[in-house]
């Protein structure tokens, strides 16, 4: 056994080292060709692209030819219709004005006619107006006038009165004021002073009075 | 007896319902004594009750009461104090006269005045008086419970016209 595994390990040996010698061998070989490869397509590419950038150019250039071309047409016809409408709307314009310039005139004229005819009437009217004014406003002032005094003279009227009552009704006040002082001091004065008969027979009176007015 | 004759003896010299009942206490107090074993059996009742209240401040009331007569006071000696306690309450029924006099008057002129009402008024009419100085010049009183000012506003007011027209003239003679 341990034979075996040593042969296989000394087999294993070998081939690493044949595999190592050959791939070195195989490099040396493949490398140059690689980068040969490699530097053509390069070649290849860079062709192509430059060719491609040539072509562009040119597509450009042609399309910046046409473009200036065709933006110069237009500017032309731009201006040309520009041009026209200018013209049109000038022509219109003269024309208008010339219509305004007559219908003005017309009624410039019609209105002084109408103004001429209105400020006549007008100052008839006021004249015819203010007479009747003046007239009324006489009459009215005197009737104001008469309506005034009358109503003075009977708020003056309708004062007096009202003095004299409330004059009367004050008089009338005081009057029961002093009565009815006179009253208690009487009765403070027979109380203090009259003697026992004297209220005694002020009592008798007093009782004579309430049978004669049938009390009892 | 009867209790009207009794009453009416009671009414002859009392005129206020005060009196009358401080009467009837007087009596009653005199006739259980006599009850219970009085002073004197054998003399007169009525001189039996004035020598008891001899020198008492009652001795004017038991004079009153001693004038209603010996018979009255032997009939209700003799009856027992039922009779007594009817006569009260026939006293309390007996039409009043509430006076409201400007001062207190002396008992001759209330018994005058009790007199004069019992002629005018009722028959059997009691004063109860009061004092109310407001009253001066007359009176007032309360007459089956209505209330008449007779007093000298009454009288004032009988005359305003003149007393009216005396005030106008001491206005003009004095015053303007």
């Amino acid at each position: 056994m341990f034979v075996f595994a040593a042969g296989v390990a000394l087999a294993l040996i070998v081939l690493l080292a044949m595999e190592f010698y050959n791939s070195r061998r195989v490099n040396k070989l493949t490398y140059p060709v690689y980068e040969y490869a490699l530097k053509r397509a390069e070649e290849e590419a860079n062709r192509i692209v430059s060719q491609a950038r040539a072509e562009a150019r040119a597509l450009v250039e042609s399309a910046e030819a046409e473009s200036v071309k065709l933006t110069t047409a237009h500017q032309r016809e731009d201006d040309a219709a520009q041009q026209a409408y200018q013209s049109a709307l000038q022509a219109l314009l003269s024309r208008f004005e010339n219509q305004i310039k007559v219908a003005a005139d017309t009624a410039d004229e019609a209105n002084k006619r109408i103004s001429a005819e209105a400020v006549e009437a007008l100052k008839a009217q006021a004249h015819a107006a203010q007479e009747v004014q003046a007239q009324s406003l006489q009459a009215t002032t005197a009737e104001m006038a008469k309506r005034v005094d009358e109503r003075f003279a009977a708020a003056f009227a309708a004062a007096e009165k009202e003095v004299a009552e409330y004059a009367r009704a004050r008089k009338d006040l005081i009057d029961a004021r002093i009565f009815e002082l006179i009253g208690e001091t009487m009765k403070i004065v027979f109380q203090k002073n009259l003697p026992s008969e004297v209220h005694m027979q002020l009592v008798r009176l007093a009782l004579e009075e309430a049978k004669a007015n049938k009390v009892f | 007896m009867t209790t009207d004759q009794i009453l009416e003896k009671i009414l002859s010299n009392t005129f206020t319902k005060n009196d009358c009942f401080k009467k009837l206490a007087v009596l009653q107090d005199f006739l259980d004594t006599q009850s219970y074993g009085g002073e004197s059996k054998g003399a007169a009742l009525t001189a039996a009750l004035k020598s008891r209240y001899e020198n008492t401040d009652d001795r004017p009331v038991a004079e009153a009461v001693a004038a209603w007569g010996e018979e009255v006071i032997a009939f209700l000696m003799k009856e027992s104090s039922h009779e007594l306690q009817s006569i009260k309450s026939r006293v309390a029924a007996l039409p009043e006269l509430v006076l409201y006099l400007p001062t207190a008057l002396h008992e001759d002129h209330v018994a005058a005045l009790g007199a004069w009402c019992r002629d005018a008024v009722d028959a059997q009419v009691l004063l109860e008086i009061h004092v109310d100085s407001s009253s001066a010049g007359g009176c007032f009183f309360v007459w089956k419970d209505l209330f008449y000012d007779f007093s000298l506003s009454y009288f004032m007011l009988k005359r305003d016209t003149e007393i009216r027209a005396m005030l106008a003239h001491h206005e003009k003679t004095y015053v303007h």
